[in-house]
């Protein structure tokens, strides 16, 4: 649903070419009847993270938003392909929302913007510190109370490289 | 998945393939879209894309073997207007709706379902 209403701001402003990913094939299946429901096209894969992009999306991406699995939950809950998968993170909430992360950066293009969703439990100074080392600027964007759960938006920007200060 | 999808997708995940790219794709249902046409957007998609990925993949549909693309992508064809019209067209408003992407390497098949590709491997593939 969101990956939707994302595109439909999106496309609203500039064309853009919106690609989506999803483990589970009935949600990648809702997800296309919604955006065609309302007359939105929207590219779907269903994979893991983005296994299956090669190199063609290095250093292409603009814009990359991942709402992941962010519920702290055993270990063995992690990595199936039902509907637990919508929710179960693991240690911390973080074991899914890890392995894409080293990959932030190769991904995005100069100037891209990663946005994340995280709750407090993801431990999100260390995932600033994570990106940070990749040349990422963090930005919590919003943060707000839902029940249970205190959930920020993320935002990452890769930063243009500096130009060191030469020894004279 | 658009052409244009198609692009971007490899079988290198494959534990032993280092070949995996371009997939070949082989389609049994094939629909076309109305996208609206914006030049400039065409323009910066071209930065992006492997253009002799997508001149090879119109090639293994119907839809589109006979359409007439460059072989090279010069200063003189990106400000074309009917040029870009095209390269729109076979871009963005053709979908394969079944069908299956092939690894040129290994033959495995990645089936197409309702415009859908699934990627996701075995657990012995990984």
């Amino acid at each position: 649903m969101q990956v939707y209403f994302s595109a439909k701001v999106l496309d609203a402003h500039s064309p853009a070419f919106i690609m989506c990913t999803d483990i589970n094939k009935h949600a990648a299946n809702v997800a296309q009847r919604v955006s065609q429901t309302n007359g939105q096209s929207l590219e779907i894969v269903v994979t893991d993270l983005v296994m299956g992009f090669g190199d063609q999306i290095s250093n292409k991406v603009d814009l990359l938003i991942f709402n992941p699995p962010y519920v702290v939950t055993p270990s063995n809950e992690v990595g199936t392909k039902d509907l637990s998968a919508a929710w179960a993170g693991g240690v911390d909430g973080r074991e899914v929302t890890n392995r894409l992360l080293p990959k932030i950066s190769d991904i995005l293009a100069e100037g891209g913007l990663f946005y994340l969703v995280a709750i407090k439990e993801n431990k999100i100074e260390d995932i600033k510190q994570i990106l940070n080392k990749q040349g990422l600027t963090m930005t919590v964007v919003l943060t707000r109370r839902s029940g249970p759960e205190l959930l920020s938006t993320l935002r990452f920007e890769k930063i243009e490289s500096r130009v060191a200060d030469l020894p004279v | 998945m658009k052409i244009l999808t198609h692009n971007m997708l490899t079988s290198n995940i494959i534990k032993s393939v280092k070949d995996g790219y371009p997939l070949k794709i082989a389609a049994t249902e094939v629909q076309e879209v109305d996208v609206d046409f914006n030049p400039e957007f065409i323009q910066r998609l071209l930065a992006k894309l492997n253009w002799s990925v997508i001149c090879e993949a119109i090639t293994q549909l119907d839809a589109t073997k006979d359409i007439e693309l460059p072989e090279n992508l010069t200063d003189e064809v990106k400000e074309d207007e009917d040029m870009l019209r095209k390269i729109h067209h076979v871009l963005l408003e053709v979908e394969v709706i079944e069908g299956k992407l092939i690894c040129p390497e290994t033959g495995r098949e990645f089936p197409i379902n309702k415009g859908i590709p699934n990627m996701l491997l075995n657990d012995e593939e990984v």
